[in-house]
């Protein structure tokens, strides 16, 4: 940790040690992570994928099934400033990227002085995010992308690493609203939560039912999680896996060269070239947890459904034939060549 | 190894170890050439035997004749076989697989994540930061014992049913092709040999009309027009059909013939050939009948009724036609444009003269309806009653905006004749002062009716004061479809995640 800590760029060191190392930090953070979250053992991957890319996750699941405690036990294995903000119809953007207070001085008389909010910290719990409204939903664009909020004419950047996990709920939609496509289009993955095996559910009732409840250890900080997000860039891609992403991502684009039948029918919108770039940082992640220093088309396919599931937009044909986005992005995938030729 | 080595002997390095790749690449390339070249080729000879029986068709459709034999068909559909062949062949062969492409095809043969072409991309890129030196010995250690394996090729499915039945199809097309070359055409035949023998040495000329014309231009003025065949003029006035010029068939070599044959073939030309102007109406009958209308024919029919055999100057010089063939040149469909050049010579506006005809049927037609009637031929477009700016200036109206003429009046008082009422007045409505008076009035209550309570009773109108709009059964039945598939994924169970089948409990 120490040693990643005092480099200044990956230029100084030999890669394979800070591969090394990098791939043994990931597998103590997600051993970590699972003393608490049971199983869904890809999921834990993508997560930690995502924060080591510099991205924001959306996790969608039905209630119960361990959304937020997945994020709460990330945060809490990186020993990260948390924050966990639970979005409810009535909440305001002031809420949650602050607002002037009136302060009573000591000496006498009243002051404004500015209360940053829960938004001005290292890791985001957004829960429930589709329960807000759309003005505060939006309140979240600028930190996304800018890592900075504006308040009146405060501009506070926001510390680093930052990353936002939101969640929220496929069922039960009455009463919310569904996420805009700006703001959809931020999040680097989309990832679906599921139920878990059979057997992890033994793991879950033994481990949550007993007397003696696990405990997190902090196994990284942040210092350590922008030193890995810089050996994360660091990896190679060649011209040959750069236009995968490209063709790939284009392939959900309906009309454009490589979008098969399907796609031309079902799909209204494509993905936007933040696809592509999701892709490449998840793709460079995924080469190094592998042991491998530079990208390839494979870790462009097993990152795609994650990175582009939720930048494909239905078309009422779509929507009408039940097609799901997966399917749509198997068929990209099974219609786009490696070759470059 | 990288260290040691510089970028130049590691791409020497990757190249040795590609060449057996590219070989093998180049040698799968060549194989499927070869199956692209033999289906190209089938696709060739059929469309050549296509085209050979769809050429022998249009021949003996327009009458001539085939001046080639099963020889030069051979020559065709060799061609039509070999050409493909032999250039897609060659362009196989001269395409050599480079080091980027073997590296791509090795990889996805190994599925080795793209190392190769990775390393080969970074040396190329001449890229030295500690990733990419990395990354080149990643591959290099991952071609090495892999250099002989055999690299990923698309392979190029052979369509032999569709080879076959392009075979079948070129031989059942060339077959064709010989039964149609063994049919002559009768009338074109004939033509030729008639031609041939009416024609003398000096009229065989390949330039066909254009040339006959040349050739009176360059006659001297004072001889005379070269003459036809006097039976030949007879059988023009027999062949010749009693209603408007039929379409012309252009054959060069019945125009060749002069007024004899071509008489025979195209029954539109005898009067020129009867005339004895043959070689003006070789010219002629390139060109069109002039169109005239039934008034103007029925018009002359008349004249000359009244005026018995006199006829005009002009039609007398102008029409010889008709006066060399027996009485039929009056009613002749077929104006030349040399008669109309003479009549245009007189001063006569041919439009002109047109308009004046119009003019005359009218006032005949009108003393034969009883009376003057009103002039039918400069009526103008009723004005526009549609509300606007009226103008004394612009087209007449044509309601589609603009300036117009002064509108009609409306109403009765329009009717009076000679009182002229515009459409507006303008100025102010009652003008003058204006006069508020305040009258001070104490309230007083009114009596009225006291109402008495009735019964609520159930009411006999519709629910709602709107109208319920009553769906097609069919657009029922598809909205309901669509809702159903729309709401079917809510009655899914959620996804369960990466669940393995074996690990599901067993259905009892």
């Amino acid at each position: 940790m120490s040693k990643l800590k005092t480099q200044q760029g990956p230029d100084t060191a030999n890669a394979a040690e800070q591969a090394a190392r990098f791939r043994a930090v990931f597998e103590r953070l997600k051993k970590e992570i699972h003393k608490i979250f049971v199983g869904h053992d890809e999921l834990v991957g993508h997560v930690l994928s995502v924060l080591l890319s510099d991205g924001h996750v959306l996790l969608e699941g039905v209630p119960g099934l361990g959304k937020t405690l997945l994020a709460h036990t990330l945060a809490s294995a990186l020993q990260l400033d948390f924050s966990r903000i639970q979005f409810t119809p009535d909440l305001m953007p002031a809420d949650i990227v602050g607002t002037m207070v009136l302060h009573e001085k000591e000496g006498g008389g009243h002051e404004l002085r500015f209360e940053q909010g829960p938004l001005v910290a290292n890791f985001i719990l957004a829960d429930e995010i589709n329960r807000a409204t759309p003005k505060t939903q939006s309140a979240l664009l600028e930190a996304m992308q800018e890592r900075q909020v504006s308040v009146s004419r405060r501009t506070i950047r926001l510390p680093e690493p930052f990353i936002v996990v939101a969640t929220q709920n496929p069922i039960e939609q009455e009463g919310t609203y569904p996420l805009p496509e700006a703001q959809v289009d931020r999040f680097l993955v989309k990832l679906l939560v599921g139920y878990p095996q059979e057997r992890e559910y033994h793991d879950i009732l033994e481990r949550t039912t007993g007397t003696e409840l696990p405990s997190v250890e902090p196994v990284s900080s942040a210092e350590e999680v922008v030193a890995m997000r810089r050996v994360a860039r660091s990896v190679e891609v060649s011209e040959q896996v750069r236009g995968y992403a490209i063709r790939l991502m284009m392939a959900t684009q309906p009309g454009s060269a490589y979008a098969p039948a399907v796609i031309n029918n079902a799909v209204a919108l494509g993905s936007s070239p933040r696809g592509a770039q999701g892709l490449l940082l998840m793709a460079k992640v995924r080469a190094l947890v592998d042991g491998r220093f530079a990208a390839s088309c494979q870790d462009i396919r097993d990152v795609a459904p994650a990175v582009l599931r939720h930048r494909v937009l239905m078309s009422f044909e779509g929507q009408s034939d039940g097609v799901h986005p997966d399917d749509l992005i198997r068929a990209a995938i099974s219609s786009v060549g490696e070759l470059s030729s | 190894m990288t260290d040691s080595k510089g970028p130049d002997s590691l791409t020497a390095e990757f190249e040795r170890l590609l060449t057996p790749g590219r070989g093998k690449v180049y040698r799968a390339a060549l194989r499927d050439g070869v199956i692209v070249a033999l289906d190209r080729g089938l696709l060739g000879l059929a469309i050549v035997a296509g085209a050979l029986l769809l050429l022998r068709l249009v021949l003996l459709g327009t009458g001539r004749g085939l001046e080639w034999g099963w020889a030069f068909d051979g020559w065709l559909l060799a061609a039509g076989l070999i050409v493909p062949v032999g250039v897609t062949f060659v362009r196989a062969m001269g395409r050599s697989p480079s080091s980027r492409e073997t590296a791509e095809r090795l990889d996805l043969a190994l599925a080795d994540h793209n190392r190769i072409a990775t390393a080969l991309w970074l040396l190329d890129r001449d890229r030295a930061t500690p990733f990419a030196r990395a990354a080149v010995r990643d591959g290099l250690a991952a071609l090495g014992p892999c250099a002989s394996a055999s690299p990923y090729v698309d392979r190029v499915q052979s369509r032999w049913r569709r080879g076959a039945m392009l075979g079948a199809l070129s031989v059942m097309l060339v077959i064709v092709a010989g039964l149609c070359g063994g049919l002559r055409p009768p009338l074109a035949a004939d033509d030729t040999l008639v031609s041939a023998r009416e024609l003398g040495p000096s009229d065989r000329h390949p330039g066909g009309t254009l040339d006959r014309k040349r050739g009176d231009l360059e006659r001297p003025r004072g001889e005379p027009p070269r003459t036809t065949h006097p039976h030949s003029a007879a059988r023009a006035d027999l062949a010749r059909p009693a209603g408007p010029a039929a379409p012309t068939l252009n054959v060069p070599v019945a125009g060749r013939a002069g007024g004899g044959s071509r008489a025979r073939a195209r029954p539109t030309n005898q009067a020129a050939s009867a005339s004895g102007e043959s070689t003006d109406a070789s010219v002629t009958s390139q060109e069109g009948p002039s169109p005239e209308s039934k008034r103007s024919r029925a018009r002359r029919a008349r004249e000359s009724k009244v005026t018995g055999g006199e006829r005009p100057s002009q039609q007398a010089d102008g029409s010889a036609v008709s006066q060399g063939s027996a009485g039929g040149g009056l009613a002749s469909p077929v104006t030349h444009d040399w008669a109309q050049r003479a009549q245009t010579a007189e001063g006569e506006d041919p439009e002109e003269e047109e308009s004046t005809e119009e003019v005359e049927d009218e006032a005949e037609s009108s003393s034969q309806r009883g009376g003057i009637q009103p002039s039918l031929k400069d009526r103008n477009e009723a004005p526009s009653r549609d509300q606007g700016i009226s103008g004394d200036e612009g087209p007449p109206g044509t309601g589609r905006g603009g300036p117009t003429p002064p509108k009609k009046s409306r109403g009765t008082a329009s009717l009076v004749l000679g009182v002229p009422i515009p459409d507006f007045v303008r100025g102010r409505a009652g003008p003058g002062m204006t006069k508020i008076t305040h009258e001070r009035v104490e309230p007083s209550p009114m009596p009225g009716d006291p109402s008495s309570a009735v019964d609520v009773r159930p009411r006999s109108l519709p629910e709602m004061p709107c109208r319920r709009f009553d769906v097609p059964a069919a657009f029922a039945s598809v909205v309901r479809s669509y809702l159903v598939t729309l709401h079917s994924a809510d009655r899914r169970p959620p996804d369960t995640g990466p669940s393995a089948p074996d690990q599901q409990p067993p259905q009892e």
